[in-house]
This record gives structure tokens, C-alpha cells and sequence, in this order.
């Protein structure tokens, strides 16, 4: 059965691509565009895995891992954080938010993939 | 005008690009020559914000400009990769070089625009050292994590050497983009060989970390052009490698941390290394 995956992040052009080159490699992909939604969705679908852009309108990728985490019915599902190269102290505070890991952007999909597979235990390696 | 219509693509604030029409505005305004418009103006209320200048322009560029920048070019680099799937799905391999030329570039630029925001930090005496204890061997596994792409399209093995060296007290991010940005240069001089990074103790305590390349040897010539030009790699896989500003950034984010960056003799295998200063006391 497919994995289902969360994309919170709120640039279009980021989540049409990201979401069409998950799809292509068997994901079901939600999509959230704001960190609001992204809790909201996951409250409701419960997915196996969040993408968690940081810098996100309503409420930012930060609290939101940190509401979801705090959350009984939503801590067990994993949360990479994806965060910008030039934006320094993110990744520490990703993780310090309770990311289980992280990625830069823009996404090398083959690392990112690499990352997915680790946390579900879906790698055939 | 340019840099108006360029911040305000960008997004810049109306109260920011106000501010740029007040620096640049007196021959405009004495251009229209309509007395209506000299009246209005004149009712104008006083403005209530400062021109744009210096450190305040200093924060626009570094903080709205870069971070708007970089999401464009991710979306250049992001497409182009779809459509090179694209193209190996629907057997069109024939437009894979041209793919692969866009997305190259689009890399190659993003790492201009994030050197240039850091040099411009440095550059502004933004730079506000954060020192932890950085265990070396974590340090080293990040660099290749954020090489990885790179070394796989090169073929290049790189070789991580911790040696004697466990921790340091230094900026942490600060030296993690030293490597990077010192690797992606000798990396693209490195064609198919092999680069070693090692650590060892300097005898003042600091930390020296030293790239070196087998396969490569300069010439008395070329040493003294890339210490002239460290922005241009001189023996490049490929012209369109994404080494930013390379050894440019790497010396001075190696003096920002309070070492130096020194390029080893000519005629012997190329050697580049940065020292830093261990500021465990």
C-alpha cells in the first residue's frame, strides 16, 4: 500500500513539483499551504510522513512540528523539516522543535528520498 | 529606476521603495511641470520614515532580497529536474543535455546568491560569531550530505579525515561553510580523482583542515592566478559546476573564524588549507 505524505509549503510552484515527483515514485501525496492547514490535515488524514517547509504563513513549520509533536494522536508521525541553506540555526531548530530530520531546499530528491525511506523503513537496502 | 523595479519584483515594502523614490525623486518631481502637482506635493505631510541607506539597505538585500531570490532559482533548478524525468519516461532523451545545462546553471547562480549574501554579511560586520563545541566527525558527515549531489555527478571520491582531532570551540555553521564552500572548489578542480580533507592540530592549538588534491599540480603560474582569482576554478570538469565564490568565501570565512586560508607550492600536488582558531579558553 502507498505511503501517504503530508507537503506543508506554501510555494506553488514548490509543491506542484515536489508533489508530482513523489506521486511518480508510489507516495500519495496531501498537500497543506500554510502551517494551520498542515496541522489540520495531519489531525485528520494521520499520514505517515510530513515534509515540513519552515517559513509558513498563519503559523510557521517550527510550531506546527512542535503542536503536532505535542499532540498524543499526531507525535508518531514523522517530520522532515525542510529548510534554505542561507537560513542559519533552522536545521537546530527544526530538530530542537522535534523534526525526526531535515533537508535543504532545494531538494535533492535522491537524498530527500533516501531520508523518507530511512524513517518508514521502506528502503530495500 | 532599476534597482526600484528590481526591489519592487521582489517584494520590498511600499514604505521601503517610498524611501528609494525620495533618494532618487528630485529631478523626477521637477520633471512634470504641472502646477496641480507642485500644489499637491506641497501639501504633502512630512515624511515619517528614513531614507534607505546604509545598514537599513544593508538588511533589504540581505533578508528580502536573497531569501526572494533563492525561491525562483530552487523552482528553475526543481523544474528542470522534473522535466529531465519527463523526458527519460517519454523516451525524449535528446533534450536531457539541455536540461541538465538549465538546471547546472540554476545551481551555479544559487550558489552565487547565497556567497554573495554571506560575503555581503561579512562584508556589512554583520557577523556575530555563535561558538559551540563542534565535534568534528558530525561537521564532516553534514559537508558531505550537502555535497553529495555534486560528488555524485563528478565521480569524485572525497575522503573525510577527522585525524587527532575530536572537537573544537568555533562557529559551527560558519566553518561548515568554509568546507563547503572550499570543496565545491577543489572538487571542481579535482576532475575524476580524488580529494582528501583532513584535520590535524596546529601547534598554536587552532585547528588546520587540509584539502588536497593528488591528481592535480599547479603551475607557478596558475598558484599565482588562483590566489589572484580564487573565484575561478582554472582546471573545471565542467564550466557550469556550481562553485559559487569557492576559495573567495572559504578565506574569509576562515578569517572571520581567525585563521587564514594559504594554497600550497607549485609543482607538488594542490594543496589548500584553512586554519581556524580553537576558542576553547
Amino acid at each position: 500500500m502507498a505511503e501517504t505524505v503530508l507537503l506543508v509549503e506554501d510555494n506553488e510552484m514548490n509543491r506542484d513539483m515536489l508533489s508530482r515527483r513523489l506521486r511518480r515514485r508510489g507516495y500519495e501525496v496531501l498537500m497543506a499551504v500554510d502551517g494551520q492547514q498542515g496541522v489540520d490535515m495531519a489531525r485528520k488524514h494521520l499520514p505517515a510522513l510530513i515534509l515540513m517547509d519552515l517559513s509558513l504563513p498563519v503559523i510557521d513549520g517550527w510550531e506546527a512540528t512542535r503542536l503536532l509533536k505535542a499532540d498524543a494522536a499526531t507525535k508518531q508521525i514523522l517530520v522532515i523539516a525542510l529548510t534554505a541553506h542561507a537560513m542559519r540555526g533552522d536545521r537546530e531548530r527544526a530538530l530542537q522543535a522535534g523534526a525526526d530530520d531535515y533537508d535543504t531546499k532545494p531538494v535533492d530528491l535522491d537524498r530527500l528520498l533516501g531520508k523518507m525511506e530511512r524513517l518508514l523503513g521502506t528502503s530495500e537496502t | 529606476m532599476l534597482v526600484l523595479a528590481f526591489l519592487a519584483g521582489v517584494g520590498v515594502g511600499a514604505a521601503a521603495l517610498a524611501a528609494y523614490g525620495r533618494l532618487g525623486g528630485a529631478a523626477g518631481l521637477g520633471t512634470t511641470g504641472a502646477p496641480e502637482s507642485a500644489a499637491a506635493a506641497a501639501e504633502l505631510p512630512a515624511p515619517s520614515f528614513a531614507p534607505l541607506m546604509g545598514p537599513a539597505l544593508d538588511d533589504v538585500v540581505l533578508t528580502v532580497v536573497g531569501h526572494r531570490m533563492r525561491t525562483p532559482l530552487t523552482n528553475i533548478i526543481g523544474y528542470a529536474e522534473l522535466l529531465q524525468e519527463d523526458a527519460v519516461f517519454l523516451e525524449q532523451t535528446d533534450f536531457i543535455p539541455d536540461l541538465v545545462r538549465i538546471r547546472r546553471s540554476g545551481e551555479h547562480l544559487l550558489a552565487l546568491v547565497d556567497d554573495v549574501m554571506e560575503l555581503t554579511s561579512i562584508a556589512a560586520g554583520r557577523v556575530e560569531l555563535r561558538v559551540e563545541r563542534i565535534v568534528l566527525s558530525d561537521l564532516f558527515e553534514r559537508v558531505r550530505e550537502a555535497l553529495a549531489p555534486l560528488l555524485r555527478r563528478t565521480l569524485v571520491e572525497l575522503d573525510l579525515r577527522d585525524g587527532a582531532v575530536d572537537a573544537l570551540h568555533t562557529d559551527g555553521e560558519r566553518l561548515e561553510r568554509a568546507l563547503r564552500a572550499g570543496l565545491r572548489h577543489v572538487v571542481a578542480l579535482a576532475g575524476q580523482g580524488g580529494v582528501r580533507c583532513e584535520a590535524r592540530r596546529s601547534d598554536d592549538g587552532g585547528v588546520i583542515i587540509a584539502l588536497s588534491v593528488s591528481g592535480v599540480r599547479l603551475t607557478a603560474a596558475q598558484r599565482e592566478a588562483l590566489l589572484v582569482d580564487m573565484s575561478q576554478p582554472m582546471v573545471a570538469v565542467d564550466a557550469t559546476e556550481p562553485v559559487g565564490l569557492g576559495l573567495v568565501l572559504c578565506a574569509e570565512l576562515a578569517s572571520v573564524l581567525g585563521g587564514e586560508l594559504r594554497v600550497g607550492p607549485a609543482d607538488q600536488a594542490l594543496r589548500i588549507e584553512i586554519s581556524v582558531v580553537d576558542r576553547r579558553a
